[in-house]
């Protein structure tokens, strides 16, 4: 009985994530265009509206974490996935790196989707498309400096998990680059935009993250 | 691989947490044993028979048989 009670509080939590998560995606990408548009007036690209959206998950999601570790009992236990606060607490290190990581990374994803939408529109951006990419790349060097930290500090799952993320990412790159790339050879496709390799890389970490954690059972409810 | 983590653990009166910081391990990598979603290495999985005072084989179960 009382499994089957805290089950149902476990997954109402999820659903309650859930529902949270969409509605700050969903206002986040309207808010986030409306803002943009709002500095010039131009018409977004189909690449460029996708890569906005990946970098928006990756800063809400770097945002959640973040506010969820600052105020562990308060917010944490709520919005992420953890067994009570104290977790967050232990956790603290890892998590706080995560969430900088993350919420930077996906800021400097949105910069550069942002630019290049400018550029290609004829429009004047905040920043320049190669400024938007050195920032980028800078920020990929900071995020590899925080994941090698991380790593040192991970047990034997976590660093598991990150192998098996890099192992999914990778063979899901080989994918879509063989039979996008191939089809596009041959005439089958279009060719990718080059801003679409930004947002596969991305979006294939992304998707990998969440499989490998589901796959670990960090995804079920608890 | 099946295991009697989580059952030693609840005999010991000890919380997920309690098991992972006597372990060094984080909080969801007992979960993730204890839900059979992960298969602890060797040398944590000697600590954790080391720790409950069993055999590894009584603490992780194998029904592997092998071939005639």
């Amino acid at each position: 009985m009382t499994t089957q009670v805290s089950k149902a509080a476990g997954w109402r939590k999820m659903a309650i994530q859930a529902v949270i998560g969409a509605m700050a995606g969903a206002g986040g990408m309207f808010a986030g265009l409306q803002l943009v548009e709002g500095q010039g007036g131009f018409d977004w690209t189909g690449s460029s509206i996708i890569l906005f959206g990946i970098g928006l998950v990756y800063a809400l999601m770097g945002a959640f974490v973040g506010i969820g570790t600052v105020a562990p009992r308060l917010f944490g236990q709520r919005l992420l996935n953890v067994a009570d606060a104290e977790e967050i607490v232990e956790e603290r290190a890892n998590m706080a790196g995560s969430a900088v990581g993350c919420l930077i990374l996906g800021a400097a994803v949105m910069l550069l989707a942002h630019a290049a939408a400018a550029d290609a529109a004829g429009s004047a951006a905040l920043i320049t498309p190669v400024i938007a990419f050195w920032i980028l790349l800078a920020v990929l060097v900071g995020f590899t400096a925080i994941s090698v930290w991380m790593w040192r500090g991970f047990d034997e799952l976590w660093r598991q998990l990150t192998v098996e993320i890099s192992a999914i990412t990778g063979n899901l790159l080989l994918l879509v680059a063989i039979i996008w790339g191939g089809a596009a050879a041959v005439g089958l496709a279009a060719g990718p935009h080059p801003l679409d390799l930004v947002s596969i890389a991305f979006g294939s970490l992304l998707f990998a993250c969440f499989a490998g954690a589901g796959w670990r059972g960090m995804m079920a409810p608890r | 691989m099946e295991n009697r983590v989580r059952e030693y653990r609840e005999a010991a009166g000890w919380s997920q947490g309690e098991l992972a910081r006597r372990l060094g391990v984080s909080r969801q990598t007992i979960n993730a044993v204890e839900t059979d979603k992960y298969d602890p290495s060797l040398p944590l999985a000697l600590r954790m028979a080391g720790l409950f005072d069993l055999e590894v084989r009584q603490l992780f179960i194998d029904h592997w048989t092998a071939k005639e």
